[in-house]
Parts: structure tokens; C-alpha cells; sequence
């Protein structure tokens, strides 16, 4: 049976379903056979990050009971597996979320990683894909309402049961009045599973015509590299964090030029 | 616009744009808030005391009371004196709810300002009084860590509680 993995935060916009489709992406390039589950059954919308967004069986039908978890179940990019959650808002209203452990269940012998996008808040939906999952991995921004947020989901997690493994620091921008992966370990007691650094090109990969995750659009950018290494230290191999460095002043003006100039050029 | 408002414009912007000025400071009032959050979240339950496990149990889940009994209705464990009232009750109206509608998984009662959930697990009736509901998750989590806790206990625990209960009872 594979390790199947809920990530989570508490706050929403700190970058839940970006680091599970990158994450999954980078883990299935790393040679293991995942599943993504869109547990977000209101608010789905990791099958538009994967570009895959016209599935016509759902998460939906097989929490209804109409399709068995294996019908809802679509191949990805990167040789991922993907089962996508529905955009209908009345099947929304009559899904019983609580089934999602039996659906993780029926499909975790297949795969060496499940992981589960859990919405943001603490409520019913959230506690149903916390629960799903044996692991817990929980996202944060380096400030102080991500970190109570998360601390709030970590104790309701660990109240029903579940096992928060560690944290992913995400959007790092190594400012001084961020609080730091030190902090934030002591604060959580939690391991740091990985700094994210705030990346244009994680905006841009939003912004394409197709959308397509960081991490296959551009595979050497930084947001993209430090999610490899949050895939290698997820299958159990030791790396380094290293915290992103601010530029200095003379790299800072000669880069602020280079792009006024290059988007001049763009213009004409 | 005069020439000092545009020269303090154009500086503004020079620091903002071109030097990028860090004027952010460490959250410290932020990081005490959220220090005082976390210092009220643990839980230990390592007392020798049941009656103070299930203390603990009530605030963790953050219930008003727990009471645990056979499906006969006899009682099993109790965070409120002896809960034989709620214990019976409890056990009546399931078994009866069970019998119009069987596949009940659990009864929950709205009252005047507070819930009143039932529900079986492993062959015992939970009987859970809280101000909101709870969903099944959070049901079947408590009930979990309340059977692992009674299991994990040494049963003259459990007689200790049950014995000062029933004196309490005999006393008044």
C-alpha cells in the first residue's frame, strides 16, 4: 500500500493545489507511480492547473455513489493519474465528503503516492480529506495569519487522528519581517519539509493560453527546483534547504533595467 | 504640483521601486498571539486519574460531556458524575430510531442550545452533549480515542472512577 497524503493549510491562497500538482508531477518524474485526488469538492480547481479540465466522470459521482473510483481516474502530464473533483454545484450539494477514505482506500494499493488537494478552512470538507489520508503535509506563507491558520489545522488534525508529517514554507521571499523556518518549526513542531521561494514564473504558468504547472513549463525555474527537492525528501532522501538571498543592490537596479528595457521592446 | 512635491514624489518612487526598500520588521507582537494559541493545545493523558482522562478527552474534542454505555444502557464510562440518565436515554432513543429507520448511523438531537449526538462503536452507544454539532469524523475520532484510552488503561482505573462515582451517588 503507497503513503497517501492530504495537503492542507488552513488559509487559502497560499499555494495548496500549485504544490500538489507540482509536487505529484515531480514525484511521478522521480520514477513513482502517483494519483492526485482534487479533494476541493466546491471550489475544484486542480484540474484547471493540470489543464485538464473536461472530465465527465468526477470525485462527485463517486462520492454520489454513481461511478467507482477507478471510472474517475484520467491520466495526467508527467505520467501522473488524476481524479479530478466536479464544477457542478448541485452534485456539490449532495455529496457525502465523509466517503472519500473508502476512495482513497480502493485505489492506495495502485500507487506509491496518493496525494489529496484539501480546501482551505477547517470545516466538514476539510476534516473528510485530512481523514482520507494517513499523512498530513501542511503549506504556509512566511507570516503570522498562514502560520496560525495552519497551526489551527494542525490541532483539529491531530484531534480526529491524522499525522501532520511537516511543513512546505511556500512564497519565500527572504524579507526581513518574514518569520523563519526556524520560528515556524518551533512554532508548529513540525519538521520543514521545504522553503518555496516566490517565483514569477509559478504566475506565469497560470497566464498561458493552456495552462500548464511550473514544474513542466519551466523545469529549472527556482519554485520548480525547490519542489524536486521536496519530492526527494518526500521519498525519503536527505537535501538542504538553502533560503532564497535577496538580491544586492547593483544586481537589483541592473535587473529592474534589463526588464523595464525588455518589456519596452515587447511593446513595440 | 510644486518642484519639492514632485522631488519628493520621484524620491518615493526611487526608494520603492529602484532601491526597494525593506521596511518590514519581525512580527513579535504577531508571534505572542500565536504562541498563546498554541500553549492552550496540549493535551496530556498520562494521569492515573480516569476521571481526569476524560477531562482532558472533553476539552481536546471540546465537548460538554461524554458518556460511553452497552447497548443495554449500562454505563461504561461517564465525564459527568455517574451519567446514568443520559446513558439510558441515550440508548433508547437509538435502539428506537434504529428500529423505524435501521440503517441509523447516528441520532442527532437539536435541543435549546446545545446537541445531543448518539452513535454506536464497537459494540458501545456514545452519548456526546456538545454546544455544535460534530461531524461524523469527529465523532468517530473521539470515540476511538476514548475506547484506545479505556483499553490502554489499567482496568482498576476505570473500577477507582466508577467506585467513587457510585459513593458520590450513595451520598447524595
Amino acid at each position: 500500500m503507497g503513503r497517501t497524503i492530504t495537503i492542507a493549510s488552513g488559509k487559502g491562497g497560499v499555494g495548496k493545489t500549485t504544490l500538489t500538482a507540482n509536487l505529484g508531477i515531480a514525484l511521478s518524474q522521480a520514477g513513482f507511480s502517483v494519483c492526485l485526488i482534487d479533494a476541493d469538492v466546491a471550489m475544484a480547481n486542480l484540474s484547471l492547473l493540470l489543464g485538464m479540465q473536461s472530465s465527465p466522470i468526477t470525485l462527485h459521482d463517486v462520492l454520489l455513489g454513481e461511478a467507482s473510483a477507478e471510472d474517475a481516474i484520467y491520466d495526467g502530464p508527467s505520467k501522473i493519474n488524476f481524479i479530478p473533483s466536479g464544477l457542478s454545484l448541485e452534485s456539490y450539494k449532495r455529496v457525502d465528503s465523509e466517503r472519500l477514505e473508502s476512495v482513497v482506500k480502493d485505489i492506495a494499493d495502485r500507487y506509491d503516492f496518493i496525494l489529496l488537494d484539501a480546501p482551505a478552512g477547517i470545516e466538514k470538507n476539510v476534516l473528510s480529506s485530512i481523514s482520507a489520508a494517513s499523512e498530513l503535509l501542511l503549506v504556509a506563507t512566511p507570516d503570522a495569519p498562514s502560520i496560525a491558520d495552519v497551526l489551527k489545522t494542525k490541532i483539529v488534525a491531530q484531534r480526529i487522528g491524522s499525522k501532520p508529517i511537516g511543513v512546505v514554507i511556500n512564497l519565500v521571499r527572504g524579507e526581513k519581517g518574514e518569520i523563519s523556518s526556524e520560528d515556524v518549526m518551533k512554532m508548529l513542531e513540525l519538521p520543514i519539509y521545504g522553503l518555496i521561494p516566490y517565483d514569477e514564473e509559478v504566475r506565469k504558468s497560470f497566464l498561458q493560453e493552456k495552462i500548464s504547472p511550473v514544474i513542466v513549463r519551466k523545469p529549472s525555474a527556482p519554485a520548480s527546483l525547490a519542489i524536486q527537492k521536496i519530492a526527494l525528501k518526500l521519498s525519503g532522501k536527505q537535501v538542504v534547504f538553502e533560503v532564497p538571498k535577496k538580491q544586492s543592490f547593483f544586481s537589483s537596479i541592473f535587473g529592474r533595467l534589463f526588464s523595464i528595457f525588455k518589456k519596452k521592446k515587447q511593446g513595440e | 504640483m510644486s518642484l519639492s512635491s514632485r522631488f519628493k514624489k520621484f524620491s518615493r518612487f526611487f526608494a520603492s521601486k529602484i532601491l526597494d526598500l525593506d521596511d518590514t520588521a519581525v512580527p513579535v507582537e504577531q508571534f505572542k498571539i500565536i504562541s498563546d494559541l498554541f500553549s492552550r493545545q496540549h493535551f496530556s493523558f498520562a494521569s492515573k486519574n480516569f476521571k481526569e482522562v476524560m477531562h482532558t478527552l472533553k476539552k481536546k474534542h471540546v465537548v460538554d460531556s461524554i458518556i460511553v454505555a452497552k447497548k443495554d444502557g449500562n454505563i461504561v464510562a461517564s465525564s459527568e458524575g455517574n451519567g446514568f440518565h443520559d446513558a439510558i436515554m441515550g440508548t433508547a432513543l437509538f435502539n428506537y430510531v434504529c428500529s423505524e429507520l435501521p440503517k441509523s448511523r447516528s441520532v442527532f438531537v437539536k435541543q435549546d442550545d446545545s446537541w445531543f449526538m448518539v452513535f454506536p462503536f464497537e459494540e458501545k452507544i456514545f452519548v456526546i452533549k456538545s454546544s455544535a454539532s460534530l461531524s461524523t469524523i469527529e465523532l468517530r475520532a473521539l470515540a476511538r480515542e476514548l475506547d484506545s484510552l479505556m483499553k490502554n488503561s489499567q482496568s482498576y482505573f476505570v473500577e477507582q472512577y466508577f467506585e467513587s462515582n457510585f459513593a458520590e451517588e450513595k451520598a447524595f
